[in-house]
Formats: structure tokens, C-alpha cells, sequence
């Protein structure tokens, strides 16, 4: 059954009930009233209170009255006969009720006998008044006349056929009395009856109303609670959802459904659990891809830079071993000649080139050795500054060193253009970085420095590059600082020579990287600070400040 | 459930069921033992009789029928006026006038009624002017009842005593003055600075307006029994026509009598306005009357049967609406919707009814429909009756 279903019966059911014991009680009740109503207006008619027998009983004292007023005739009759005559009004007008109202219950022959006897009377009492008031009647009759007579008679008949009515009439009410004691009787037993009936039904009514809301409870409010708790104890312990289906359609549909619903969500949150762990992997491979992409590519613009740096570094390289060859092709020279005159071999070298290899040869070695020396000083600048760090941990360095090494690979960049002037902190403390990705900064600096060196205006002033480190203990960090008197950053590109791939050089001669490389670097990779002040047609000057601290 | 629904539905049906009446046959009906009177053609002796001066106040109602109460749309109804329609068929004669303190007082009637009353100033005056003549006469002083004198004297004490006196007092002064010699009028006469006639007019005057003031204070037993008293002396006389008897009317033919033909509240003019302009009535206020008339009278006293300004009703009676309430021979009860002919009330109950209300009612109470009633050993300054000449009521 349907939850609905439930509802439309436990309504009708009440509803119904409720209407039937309401017409039943009222139908009954009706029925009752009615009854006592009929009774009551019966016993109005025919007991102890009824008109009949009031009238009745109005009607004979009436008459009797006129009996006894009569019996003070003829010895005061003064308004005798007014009073006799009103009543006899009465007496008559009560007897017509009497045959109009009431012939159900008197004989006929007995009402018609008193009319007769009352006319009788009636007649004899006139011709009494006649006498006994009237002047023009001038014998008073004596007491025993014939009219004195005749009325006694009348009235003495009367009288009889009064006692009968009045012995019927107390018959009549008797037999009255008893139906109706019965009646009443019968009324109350049923008042009773009904009275039991409808508590009965009452009763029977009220345990249908129960039954039904128990069968309700039972079969809708029950499962509804099951579920609600299955439902509870599956998202609070976390376990399987089990219930059974019970109860209504709905709710066991509902079940069924939160069933496969729960089932469903564990399977689709496994589902989705994998595929984020997936993602989760595979963006930590991309991060760290990324960031060996990174490193690859400082490096990368790093090697670019020593690319570029490596023509004038050959050359560098090239004036030193030349020096240094020609030098040891004489010591050669020399010593050839030095060993074919310890030898005495005829194309031993005579005495004045003896002399001559004598005096040179310790000079040609030292500057041999020089040469050499400038070429290591070279390469072992190039090493310091091609160093990369397997990984980018930041160890304490030796900046000055770096940067000295720095402006030795840069040489062949900036020497025809402009002189290196640096003022390096002395007491600079070695400072935590990775010392390669400094190196790759200063070296940007001082190349755009160069260039912008070479490529301004005016070629009058000679050009100057100027680094400077400096330890602020105060502030807990060092701030290298290289200034050019180049042309200056225009205005409008100010905001921009962080970006990537912005470069104001023609095209093919900058990536455009390496600005960006630097901000990344000193803001990304260091926590510090790079800037600049840059003046049109007088120069520029960065600023990077580096933390003592990581 | 559905073995509760059948139970129950069984159960309620054989609940329900009642018992069924049996009928049996009827006697048949009997009909009025007494029936109508039909024989009311009077002889020609008869005929003369209510020619005489006696029968002059009687005004013959002929048979007819009307609607008895009021109906449901009349202003002031009372729900005991059910309309209902009556049939008389017997005539009767009717007193245009209620009964007097004079007709009273002529009656063999034991307990007279003068009828108490205060004086005017000019009376009083004239009272005094007796008194001390009195005082200064040995001859009359000797002559006359010590508690007259004594009447007498209460008003020449600047009276606070005894303010009222009686119109037998006022007659008894008027005998004193006719009967009185030359010097003791002069004496009345100078003290009230009255001339000698304008005292007998004024004393003669008050006398007849209090013996034509309708009797009041009048039980319904008295009335009856001045009834029985005038029927015996008629019947003495030889001066009442055949089977007829001097009787109250029946509450049908008061207001038979009272509406003559008129079926509005009341039955002066057009029947839809009564004020103290045309009836002695309390209309001292707007809502006590209704009808054009809005004249504010309330006269606070009975005035003389007749009195002049008020009209008669289309039969020609007078207060039919107001002045006294007027006993009728009914019990009281309360009216049938059914037709009815020639009622005369129930054979048992204790009221009477009264009808016409009277000069303490307001109009509402004066209609012609209005009902009062009291039991018959009841009586008040509104209790008063009108006579009715006509055959017993069976």
C-alpha cells in the first residue's frame, strides 16, 4: 500500500466514524427527544396535570357550585340567581370542551345526558329567579312548589350523572397514569439502552481509531524511523548501508534507492579519489619538471651567455697562449742552444747569442708562466662561474670572488667600450646563495651595462661600469649595486624589463630572458630585492639585495 | 476494518429503528351540546325598552368578524396578540362610556367610591372661607359632624396634614351653602372674594366632573357583581329585554367594539396614530405615541367618561384606548391560531384579562390589541369596566 493509501483510510476511517457515532447519537437522540415530547404532551392530555383533567374537574365544580349556591334558595336570594346564571355560563361552555375535546374518552350518552340535565336545571332555576325576583310574578311560590321540586329532581339526576363523570374521569386517569408509567418506564430503559449503545460505540470507535493509527505507525512511521536510523548509523560509523525493505511502497522503494544511492557514492568517491591522486601525481611531476625546466634554463641562458662570451674568451685565451708559445719556442731555442754547447756540436750558438739566450731565457720563462697564468686565471673564472650546483642548495659564498670572476668572463664584452671600476665590500661575510644563479645575474648586469655602454649617443665620455657590494648588518643583508653611464631605460619600458621575453635589442640578438631570469632569481629563488634607477642619457643603476639569511 | 465499518453499521441501524403506532378507530364526534343561541329577534316591547333613557348609553353591535390580535408587522406588539380570526354571531349592546363613579355609587353596591382628590387653590379658599363662617356660627357648629369639621379645618390649617378630600365632602359643603342664611354666604362669600352664584357654579361644577370620572380602583369580582346588581334591579323593574343580562363584554367583543371595523393599532380616526391629543394616556414622551400627532400630553389623572376633544370610534365609543383598563369576563390565555366563534376564554385560570391600557400607559399599551391582565381580587387606580347589555355568554 501507499503511504497515501494509509492517509485516505485513517482520515476516512475517522471521519466516518466520527459521523456515524455523531448520526448515530444524534438520530438516537432524536428519536428520544421526540419521543418524550409525544409522551409529555400525552400526559399533558390525559394525567394527573392534563387539560382533560383539569377541565373535567373545572367543569364540576362548576356545576356543583351552582348546586351549592342554589341551596341557600329561597331564603337569600339577592344576586342569587346572577351568580347561578354565570355559572351555568361556565358549566355549559365547560361541557361543550368536554364533548369537543375529550368524547374520545366519556360516553356519548352521559355527555348527552348531563346537557339535558343541565338544561333541566337551567330551566328550573329561571323560573326560580322568576319567582322569586320578578315583580310582576306577584305569588312567591311556596317552598315545596312544583319548580322547587323539578329542580330537585334535576339536580339530584345531575348529580348522579356527575359522580359517573367524575368516576370515569378518575378511571380515565388511572388507566392513564398506568400506560403512561409505563411509557415512561419503557422511555428510560430505551434512554438507557441508547445511552449504552453509544458508549459502546464510542468505545468501538475509538479502538478502530487506535487500531488504525497503530497500523499506520506500524506500517508507515516505523520504517520511515528505521530508515532515518540506517541512514544515520551508514554516514556516521561509516558502514555499508543495510536495511531491509519493509513497510509502504514509498518507503521501500526509497530504500531500495538509498541502497544502490550509497552503494553508488562509495564506488564514484573511489573513482574520483583515484583519478585526483592521479592528477595530484602527475601535477607533481609537472611542478617538479618544471622546476628542472627552470634550472635547465637559467643554466641553459647561462651556457647561452658563456656561448656568447666564448668567442671573446677564445680570444682572451688566444693573445696569453700566444705569448706564452713564443715564449717557449725561444726557451726551446734556448735550451737547444744551451744543450749543443754543453754537447760542443758545431752549430753551437757562438758566445754573443749565448749571452743573449743567457739574459732572456729566465725572463721568456716567466713570462711563459705568465702567459699561462693569465690563461689559468681565465679558465678557472670560467669554471667559477659555469659552476652549477647539482642541487640548488644555498651554501655560504664568496660574493666578491664571484663577481670577480665574473667581470673576468664578461671582459671581452665590456673593454672596448668602458673600464670595470669595483668597489667590493672587504669585511662582506660570505652570504648563503647559489653562488651560479648570482653569477648569472651579476653577469646579465654587466653585459646590458656594456651594451648599453656601446650603444649610446655620445662617445665623448669614456664609458665606466661601477659594482659595489655592501653588508648592511643593520638590515641583515648585502646589496650589490652596478652602475653604467649608458643611455639610460627609456620611461616607458621601465615597467617592463622584468618581463619575460621583452627585450628592446633587435631581433635574434636578445631572448629577452635575461632580466626575467634575474628577478626570478634574486625575488624567487633568494627572498630579495632587485631594482633599479635609471636616469635617461646618464645611466642605470640595479640594485640587488640578498638576505643573510634563507 | 472494514469488519468494525459493517459492525458498526449494523449496529447504528438497529439502534435507530423505532416502533411503529398503531391505530385504532374513533368514536365519532359529538359537537357543541350548546350550541350557538340563533333566537336574538327582539319583540317589539323590547324594542321600546332600549329606546328609554336608560339603555341611552348603549350602543348596538351587530354580528360580525374581524382578525383578533395584531399582526406580526405592528410597532409595540407583544407576541401574546396572534392574530387569529373570530366570528361573532350574536349582537350585543355596549356601553359607549365606562362605567362612572356616579353609576358606581347609584348601585346597591356596599363599597362606594368617592373618588379622592386634591383641591384647587379657589376650592380650598372657599373650604375656608366655610370653616371660619362655621366656627363663628353656634347654631350650624352644633348641627354639624365633628369629623366634617374636622375635614374641614385641616385645610385651614394651611392643611399639612389632609391636602385631599372627596366629592360627597364637596357636596355635603354645597348642602351647607344652599341650606345657609343670607349673612353666613355673605361671610363664605367675602372671605373668597367670590361672588354668591360662581360658588355654587364652581362647587356644583367640581361635583359633576368628579362623579363622571369612570369608577376605578374596581376589582374584577366587583365589576361582576355590579353587574348582577344592575341586571337584578332591571330584572325588578321589568326594564330588561327578554333572556338579556347586564354583563362584562368577552375580550372578542371588547375589541370588536374597540376596533369598529378598524384592523390599524388603534380604532380613533385612521386607526394609525394615538396620543394624548385623542385619548387620556401618559404620551409625555415621543416614544410613548405613535402617529402624526407628536403633541407631548400626559394629563397624570383619569378625566370624565366622554370628555370633550376626544373622538369617538367609528360605533361611537368613547376611551376605548386609555383613561381606565377595562375588566373583561375572559380567563386569561394565550390565543390560537385557529378560527373561532363567539369566544368567551377557558373555563379555568387565575387572570382576567384587561383591555384599552389607561392614563398611566403609553399608546403602545393603549392599542387595540394590547392585553393585560390581573387577578380578579385585584384592583388599582387603572382598574375600571365598561357594561355590556346581552344574552349569557351560553
Amino acid at each position: 500500500m501507499k503511504v497515501r493509501s494509509y492517509i485516505i483510510l485513517l482520515t476516512i476511517g475517522s471521519l466516518a466514524g466520527a459521523f456515524s457515532i455523531a448520526g448515530f447519537g444524534w438520530f438516537a437522540f432524536q428519536g428520544l427527544n421526540s419521543a418524550t415530547e409525544e409522551l409529555e404532551s400525552e400526559s399533558r392530555k390525559t394525567g394527573i396535570s392534563s387539560d382533560e383533567f383539569g377541565d373535567v374537574n373545572a367543569f364540576l365544580e362548576t356545576t356543583r357550585r351552582i348546586f351549592e349556591s342554589m341551596d341557600i334558595y329561597p331564603e337569600n336570594y339577592t344576586g342569587l340567581f346572577s351568580v347561578v346564571l354565570d355559572d351555568l355560563v361556565l358549566a355549559k361552555e365547560g361541557l361543550n370542551i368536554l364533548a369537543e375535546k375529550y368524547y374520545k374518552n366519556y360516553s356519548e350518552d352521559l355527555l348527552q345526558g348531563i346537557a339535558k340535565e343541565i338544561k333541566e336545571v337551567e330551566k328550573n332555576i329561571l323560573e326560580m329567579q322568576q319567582d322569586g325576583i320578578a315583580t310582576n310574578v306577584q305569588v312567591a311560590r311556596e317552598g315545596n312548589n312544583p319548580v322547587n321540586s323539578d329542580y330537585n329532581k334535576a339536580r339530584e339526576s345531575l348529580s348522579q350523572k356527575l359522580n359517573i363523570l367524575e368516576n370515569d374521569s378518575k378511571t380515565n386517569l388511572a388507566v392513564a397514569n398506568k400506560a403512561l408509567q409505563s411509557k415512561w418506564e419503557d422511555l428510560e430503559s430505551r434512554k438507557e439502552g441508547t445511552a449504552i449503545s453509544l458508549i459502546i460505540a464510542v468505545v468501538l470507535y475509538l479502538a478502530f481509531v487506535f487500531t488504525l493509527a497503530f497500523l499506520t505507525y506500524k506500517s508507515f512511521a516505523l520504517p520511515v524511523a528505521n530508515l532515518e536510523e540506517a541512514a544515520r548509523r551508514s554516514i556516521e560509523k561509516q558502514q555499508p548501508f543495510v536495511l531491509g525493505e519493509s513497510g509502504p511502497l514509498e518507503i521501500r522503494s526509497l530504500t531500495k534507492r538509498l541502497q544502490g544511492l550509497i552503494i553508488g557514492l562509495e564506488s564514484t568517491v573511489k573513482n574520483r579519489t583515484a583519478k585526483l591522486q592521479e592528477k595530484t601525481n602527475q601535477l607533481k611531476l609537472e611542478i617538479q619538471q618544471r622546476k628542472e625546466l627552470e634550472t635547465q634554463l637559467v643554466h641553459a641562458q647561462k651556457m647561452e651567455a658563456v656561448g656568447q662570451l666564448a668567442s671573446g674568451i677564445a680570444h682572451e685565451i688566444n693573445s696569453p697562449s700566444q705569448f706564452a708559445n713564443d715564449n717557449i719556442l725561444f726557451l726551446k731555442e734556448a735550451v737547444e742552444g744551451f744543450i749543443a754547447k754543453l754537447d760542443n756540436t758545431e752549430n753551437a750558438p757562438d758566445e754573443k747569442e749565448l749571452s743573449f739566450l743567457k739574459g732572456n731565457a729566465s725572463e721568456a720563462a716567466e713570462q711563459a708562466k705568465e702567459g699561462i697564468s693569465r690563461i689559468t686565471t681565465i679558465v678557472k673564472s670560467m669554471k667559477n662561474f659555469a659552476y652549477r650546483d647539482a642541487e640548488s642548495a644555498k651554501k655560504p659564498n664568496d660574493l666578491n670572488q664571484a663577481i670577480e670572476s665574473t667581470i673576468v668572463v664578461a671582459t671581452n664584452e665590456w673593454k672596448y667600450h668602458a673600464e670595470i671600476k669595483k668597489e667590493l665590500d672587504e669585511n662582506l661575510p660570505m652570504v648563503p646563495c647559489n653562488i651560479g644563479e648570482i653569477n648569472q645575474v651579476v653577469l646579465n648586469l654587466i653585459v646590458n651595462g656594456a651594451h648599453a655602454i656601446r650603444d649610446r649617443d655620445e662617445a665623448s665620455v669614456k664609458g665606466e661600469i661601477k659594482i659595489s657590494t655592501k653588508h648592511y648588518p643593520s638590515d641583515d643583508c648585502v646589496v650589490i649595486s652596478i652602475t653604467d653611464n649608458g643611455g639610460g631605460i627609456p620611461q616607458q619600458v621601465q615597467e617592463r624589463i622584468f618581463e619575460p621575453f621583452f627585450t628592446t635589442k633587435e631581433v635574434g640578438v636578445g631572448t629577452g630572458q635575461g632580466l626575467a631570469i634575474a628577478h626570478n632569481v634574486v625575488v624567487k629563488s633568494h627572498n630579495g630585492q632587485i631594482w633599479f634607477q635609471s636616469v635617461e642619457n646618464q645611466g642605470t643603476t640595479f640594485f640587488i639585495k640578498l638576505p643573510m639569511t634563507q | 476494518m472494514k469488519l468494525y465499518c459493517i459492525f458498526l453499521t449494523i449496529f447504528l441501524l438497529v439502534s435507530c429503528s423505532d416502533d411503529t403506532i398503531t391505530s385504532k378507530s374513533l368514536p365519532n364526534r359529538i359537537g357543541k351540546l350548546f350550541p350557538e343561541r340563533t333566537d336574538f329577534q327582539l319583540n317589539a316591547k323590547d324594542l321600546e325598552l332600549l329606546q328609554r333613557n336608560e339603555f341611552r348609553e348603549f350602543v348596538k353591535i351587530e354580528p360580525g368578524e374581524f382578525l383578533m390580535g395584531s399582526p406580526e408587522s405592528e410597532d409595540g406588539r407583544n407576541p401574546n396578540e396572534l392574530q387569529h380570526k373570530v366570528v361573532l354571531t350574536i349582537p350585543y349592546y355596549i356601553s359607549k362610556l365606562e362605567t362612572t363613579v356616579d353609576q358606581w355609587n347609584r348601585s346597591n353596591m356596599k363599597i362606594k367610591m368617592y373618588g379622592e382628590f386634591e383641591p384647587s387653590d379657589e376650592i380650598k379658599l372657599v373650604i375656608q372661607g366655610f370653616y371660619n363662617t362655621l366656627k363663628n356660627n353656634n347654631e350650624l357648629l352644633v348641627k354639624t359632624e365633628k369629623k366634617f369639621l374636622q375635614h374641614l379645618a385641616s385645610f385651614s390649617n394651611n392643611g399639612q396634614n389632609e391636602q385631599l378630600t372627596d366629592y360627597r365632602k364637596i357636596e355635603n359643603i354645597l348642602a351647607l351653602w344652599s341650606n345657609g342664611n343670607p349673612s353666613f354666604r355673605n361671610s363664605v362669600s367675602n372671605f373668597c372674594s367670590l361672588d354668591q352664584p360662581e360658588i355654587t357654579k364652581k362647587l356644583s361644577a367640581l361635583i359633576d366632573y368628579q362623579k363622571n370620572l369612570p369608577v376605578s380602583n374596581i376589582s374584577y369580582t366587583q365589576a361582576v357583581a355590579y353587574c348582577h346588581d344592575r341586571t337584578e334591579q332591571a330584572y325588578r323593574e321589568n326594564l330588561l329585554p327578554k333572556d338579556m343580562v347586564f354583563r362584562l363584554p368577552t375580550e372578542a367583543e371588547w375589541e370588536f367594539a374597540c376596533r369598529a371595523g378598524n384592523e390599524s393599532p388603534c380604532g380613533l380616526g385612521a386607526g394609525d396614530s394615538l396620543s394624548g391629543l385623542i385619548a387620556n394616556l401618559d404620551g409625555s414622551k415621543r416614544s410613548y405615541i405613535f402617529g402624526k400627532d407628536l403633541e407631548l400630553i400626559n394629563r397624570e389623572a383619569l378625566v370624565p367618561v366622554g370628555y370633550p376633544g376626544f373622538p369617538s370610534n367609528n360605533w361611537g365609543l368613547y376611551d376605548m384606548h386609555g383613561n381606565v383598563m377595562e375588566w373583561c369576563y375572559d380567563f386569561y390565555s394565550d390565543y390560537s391560531m385557529k378560527e373561532i366563534t363567539n369566544p368567551i376564554g377557558p373555563i379555568r385560570g387565575s387572570t382576567r384579562v384587561l383591555r384599552g391600557g389607561s392614563w398611566y400607559r403609553s399608546a403602545y399599551e393603549c392599542r387595540s390589541a394590547s392585553r393585560a391582565k390581573f387577578e380578579p381580587s385585584y384592583r388599582g387606580s387603572e382598574t375600571g369596566f365598561r357594561v355590556v347589555l346581552g344574552y349569557p355568554l351560553r
